[in-house]
């Protein structure tokens, strides 16, 4: 065209080409982006799938804040799917770099050299910067999984708070980690755009150095106007190359922290982009159930211990039997359950089934051989019934509600199984919310179901009505201290500090283990019927 | 191999067809600017 | 969950309110301005310096002159360069200030709404809303001062330019680049409502995560991953297909600007016969330099839409009003001493389903109520309709002669104090967890009152590792002796403590009760030992209601065939 404008015209087919070519490219951008996308949300739900696979199945445990793991699954993911598709630009911009050089060293291959030269430079500055700004990215992140985690705490934490009036101080704890974050963000965010600066400097000192050497070869009239308008329209395009280059090098650290953060939470020996098969455009198939297995005869545990809590615990559980663990406040008795679950990790000892060993509990003791309801009733954001099944089919949910002693409260809901609860079952109580998890250990038919605490949110008649159902349904290993469940026992585990104290029907144990009468004796306050030896 | 790159080649692995298909269907937008060049000169 | 029609109507209505929190203050405002005018001007003014080497060359200047001038374009390059540096960094402190600011005071408003709110949303939900929401708004903030804003000044330099180079191709120029911004602005608008969907997709995915994360052992221990799992990927498959037709909308925007310009280019130096070439090279330069910011501009589309219906939904966040009025003329709770209690022909419903009908209660200042009864039966209600966290249907609830409705709330929270079975222990350390981040007493406070609820040696500064819930529980009993209130509620304190630990929790209530006046729910009847009265609460109302010591005479009222089948 600028050739044709130096002649003093410019046909108009030429106009129309350049503005056809810009259409088209437009197109391909749309087909492009959208097509694209799959990959992009596949990716990034490959990676949140296996870390939430290991956390929920696998050897992986989530921290204590929720609102940190989110902030990984979230942030983290991005961080690692956007590197590699940045992938895609920096094949564009290279192809484009080549095709780029070759057509104007054709022109003037010095004026190239020139015009690349100081992007070649700057691109090798970037490298060397690189392990700074993966400093400065780690203390940023960090700091904002700080203030996600802080927002997390604060939310469900929110009725303490707020019963407590502790707000303000709880909005300058939030103001305090901002501030930190802001710093870092801010200081991260400099060390990138600095980089890119020297990036978008070196094509102008090129441009400016290309006007330098062009000046001769201009008069001379080797060097035309039109190749002048062809070297500064693709010097702009030209910077894509170092650009691209660049950013892949600045998120080259920023991801391989974000994998090990994401790695973190996964259990040993599992990989973090293992293909699970994730397909967007076809619904995931269903779980299935559990498959048959080898039915419960005995379960024998032998020296047991964790790192902090356990010391060597022995335990004995045979089918149909009725096991009460007991004993004070922080002697082990959650810690004693949850390692037999797999969900404490055990330092030393054996668990056995049928006299098998089992080498990894967290996946072995679950449905169909075990159920667990735990300590603090934890319920979803989900109909009852979506809450009590988790994915079983319904069959014998009717049977597990009225096991659970749930039936009465169901009956009285408004909705029914359909009613939903809400944010972690905030509109049950305490009582009905423990039934509730119950219930929903129940319907998956165990051959042996761990009851931690159960019954601690019941009333006294709620409570009997609970364990006379439950009882001989199935073997049971409870934790409680409750007088009425301890007589109903076959068996009673005292725990002392971490190690059994006693072991044996109560009766027995109230003769022979000082700890087990220490705790008898205690018993219930002003109840007289129930601190007698019956 | 940092883990890092793993995983990279993993993600682009794992649905290598969609990952190629897009990438391709991104070259033209990043060539069609040379037409641009050579038909303003 | 706002729908998606009010949400743009009251987003619309505080939008400018919502924005006053991201505005800089008036010197760094002055800075950025100062930043922004140089990274505009400097390079406005290096293609002038292109066009006059291109005529100079032609018209055979010397080489000392043309070196002169290629080494003004240099120097005015990097200048230019280093100009847009000190603007994306004052551009991103301001930003980051703001965002902070508003992520502030959305905590502040999140905070202040009452449990009936917090019962229908999620902890991931919220924080979606003020970190994720606000984070998008910051993204934009910047983008909108770096790209739009030095965008724009460029535009109207360059048109001001190019009018003084010649005033027809100003105003072909002019005409195009306003038919440009107006298509897309329209566009944008369209765009919205796709862009709205997409992230109330991704907000559903997180509130998902959040929720499971959180129950994992739950899921693990029922053998209800893989279900959860599928659940997860059900609704990242949503989050594509929502996310998919947003984009397609949005790079189809990005498509038709694109085209235009180069339209517009191809339609200048048609027109442009009879121009010298150097001006010829100007107006292209200028024309390739605006497509720049014109081109970054429109890549922001896609935190522009994600900004819009962030905001979109923080001004829903901000519109929800707690259901509990601040009274106009608030009056504060006698500052000191026990507090009296009046239950008045209280009723109160959960959504249209009655749970408490025609309560009454009273209990003079120091005098302690035993509340006993059938799990569900409404005694967790009472209590917190007593704490303020819900407000009765009817009736009036009154502490220390006020109507609580009409009690200045600090004095409330400051004088009510609620201890519940659910005791939530913050990540942080011992201290942090007693004090719930407030300045404190002193530290020997701390450790008298952690040795008075039962845990005596525990390490302050330490993080909480760890505890079982019955620790939990003596903790939070800890929190309500620091508190020194004049009202206590305690909801079920005991119920996961064993005999042991409970007699220790036993000496300490006794000690938090005496001199104060005290609502205790317990179903282990043995806790009330020590209460002055009890009322039976049965299916929401009042069965039983007397002094526990004519209630224990009577062997035929309710309480003592409770107590009688307690110890069967």
């Amino acid at each position: 065209m600028f050739d044709h404008l130096a002649a003093d015209r410019v046909p108009l087919l030429l106009c129309a080409a350049f503005a056809g070519i810009e259409l088209v490219r437009g197109l391909t951008i749309v087909v492009a982006w959208t097509y694209g996308d799959y990959w992009w949300s596949a990716a990034a739900a490959l990676l949140r799938g296996n870390v939430l696979r290991s956390v929920l199945i696998g050897g992986g445990r989530a921290p204590r804040s929720s609102g940190e793991a989110l902030a990984r699954l979230r942030d983290d993911v991005s961080t690692v799917v956007e590197f590699v598709d940045e992938s895609v630009p920096l094949a564009g911009a290279a192809l484009f770099g080549v095709a780029a050089l070759a057509i104007m060293s054709s022109v003037d291959p010095v004026v190239t050299l020139v015009l690349v030269l100081p992007t070649v430079a700057v691109g090798l500055i970037g490298r060397l910067m690189n392990r700074r700004i993966g400093r400065l990215h780690r203390r940023a992140a960090v700091l904002g999984a700080a203030v996600t985690g802080h927002l997390g705490e604060i939310f469900t934490g929110v009725q303490t708070i707020k019963t407590a009036g502790a707000e303000e101080a709880a909005l300058e704890r939030l103001r305090r980690h901002n501030r930190l974050r802001r710093e870092a963000a801010v200081r991260d965010r400099l060390a990138t755009d600095l980089l890119g600066t020297a990036t978008g400097a070196s094509i102008e000192v090129g441009i400016g150095l290309l006007l330098l050497l062009a000046a001769p070869a201009m008069r001379r009239g080797d060097f035309t106007v039109g190749d002048l308008a062809l070297f500064t329209a693709y010097a702009g395009w030209l910077t894509a190359l170092p650009r691209t280059i660049g950013s892949i090098l600045a998120r080259m650290p920023q991801a391989a922290v974000s994998a090990r953060r994401l790695t973190e939470l996964m259990g040993p020996g599992e990989d973090l982009s293992r293909d699970g098969g994730v397909r967007l455009h076809r619904d995931h198939p269903a779980a299935l159930p559990p498959a048959r297995h080898d039915p419960l005869r005995v379960l024998r545990a032998r020296g047991l211990t964790t790192a902090r809590g356990l010391h060597g615990v022995d335990l004995e559980i045979e089918r149909g039997s009725f096991t009460v663990v007991t004993g004070a406040v922080g002697a082990g008795k959650t810690t004693l359950v949850r390692a037999l679950l797999g969900l404490e990790p055990l330092t030393a000892g054996t668990i056995c089934w049928n006299g098998a060993p089992v080498t990894d509990p967290g996946a072995f003791m679950v449905p169909g051989r075990v159920a667990y309801a735990g300590q603090v009733p934890r319920l979803f954001s989900a109909s009852l019934r979506e809450n009590l099944l988790l994915g079983r089919s319904a069959e014998g949910l009717e049977r597990a509600v009225r096991l659970a002693a749930f039936d009465r409260d169901l009956a009285r809901m408004p909705g029914g199984l359909d009613a939903v609860v809400g944010s972690r079952g905030v509109r049950l109580s305490g009582g009905q919310a423990q039934r509730a998890t119950a219930a929903r250990a129940l319907v998956r038919s165990p051959d042996l179901l761990v009851v931690d605490d159960l019954s601690s949110a019941l009333d006294v008649e709620t409570e009997r009505l609970l364990w006379e159902r439950i009882s001989g349904v199935t073997t049971l290993l409870v934790v409680s201290h409750r007088p009425a469940v301890l007589e109903r026992a076959d068996r009673v585990v005292v725990l002392d500090r971490g190690r059994v104290a006693g072991c044996g029907p109560l009766a027995e144990l109230l003769e022979t283990c000082p700890e087990m009468r220490r705790l008898w004796s205690l018993g219930p306050l002003d109840e007289p019927g129930s601190s007698a030896v019956p | 191999m940092s883990p890092v790159t793993a995983t990279a080649l993993a993600l682009i692995r794992f649905d290598l067809r969609r990952y190629l298909v897009g990438g391709l269907l991104w070259m033209p937008a990043s060539v069609l600017p040379l037409g641009g060049g050579l038909v303003l000169q | 969950m706002v729908t998606s029609s009010t949400a743009s109507t009251s987003g619309r209505a505080s939008a400018r309110r919502l924005l006053r929190p991201l505005l800089p203050g008036p010197g760094p405002a002055a800075l950025l301005a100062l930043a922004v005018t140089a990274a505009t001007a400097l390079p406005l003014a290096a293609p002038q310096l292109t066009r006059r080497f291109v005529d100079d060359a032609a018209a055979g200047a010397g080489a000392g002159r043309l070196t002169l001038i290629a080494l003004g374009y240099l120097g005015l390059a990097v200048a230019g360069q280093a100009a847009r540096l000190v603007t994306a960094w004052l551009a991103g402190k301001v930003a980051w200030e703001g965002t902070d600011r508003l992520r502030e005071r959305l905590a502040e408003h999140v905070l202040g709404l009452d449990a009936a709110f917090h019962g229908g949303h999620t902890p991931g939900e919220l924080i979606e809303r003020v970190d994720g929401d606000v984070a998008a708004v910051a993204g934009f903030v910047v983008a909108f001062l770096l790209d739009v804003v030095v965008g724009v000044l460029l535009l109207c330099g360059v048109v001001v330019t190019v009018f003084t180079v010649d005033p027809d191709l100003g105003a072909v120029l002019l005409a195009f680049c306003m038919l440009t911004g107006l298509g897309t602005v329209r566009a944008q608008r369209l765009a919205v409502p796709s862009a709205t969907r997409a992230q109330a997709a991704r907000a559903a995915l997180l509130g998902h995560l959040e929720e499971r994360l959180a129950g994992a052992e739950d899921l693990r221990a029922n053998g209800a991953g893989e279900h959860a799992l599928r659940r997860f990927h059900q609704l990242s498959a949503a989050l594509w297909r929502a996310e998919r037709r947003s984009d397609a909308v949005g790079s189809g925007i990005l498509a038709g600007t694109g085209a235009a310009f180069a339209a517009g280019t191809a339609l200048m130096l048609a027109l442009s016969g009879t121009l010298s070439t150097g001006t010829a090279v100007l107006l292209l330069q200028y024309t390739l330099m605006v497509r720049t910011p014109f081109e970054r501009l429109i890549d922001q589309l896609r935190r522009y839409q994600t900004a819009v219906a962030g905001l979109a939904r923080i001004g829903g966040l901000l519109a929800e009003r707690p259901a509990l009025r601040v009274p106009a003329a608030p009056r504060p709770l006698p500052a000191a001493g026990p507090l009296g209690l009046e239950l008045d022909a209280v009723g109160f419903a959960y959504d249209g389903e009655p749970v408490l009908r025609d309560v009454t209660l009273r209990l003079a200042p120091g005098e302690t109520l035993g509340l006993v009864g059938r799990t569900g039966g409404g005694k967790t209600t009472v209590a917190r309709l007593v704490a303020r966290l819900y407000d009765p249907a009817a009736g009036a609830v009154r502490v220390g002669g006020v109507d609580l409705r009409e009690a200045d709330p600090a004095s409330v929270r400051a004088r009510v104090c609620m201890v519940t079975q659910d005791v939530h222990l913050f990540t942080a350390s011992v201290r942090d967890n007693l004090t719930l981040f407030r300045s404190h007493p002193g530290d020997d406070r701390l450790r008298a009152a952690l040795a008075e609820a039962g845990l005596p040696g525990w390490d302050l500064d330490a993080p909480l590792g760890a505890v079982s819930a019955g620790q939990a529980q003596l903790l939070a009993f800890a929190r309500a002796l620091l508190a020194d209130p004049g009202l206590v509620i305690l909801d079920e304190p005991s119920s996961r403590l064993d005999p042991a630990a409970e007699r220790g929790l036993q000496r300490a209530m006794t000690r938090l009760l005496t001199g104060r006046t005290g609502v205790v729910i317990a179903h282990r009847l043995a806790s009330l030992s020590h209460v002055d009265k009890i009322a039976v609460v049965s299916d929401g109302e009042i069965a039983e209601y007397g002094a526990r010591r004519d209630l224990l005479a009577d062997s035929g009222s309710r309480f003592s065939r409770m107590l009688a089948e307690a110890r069967r």
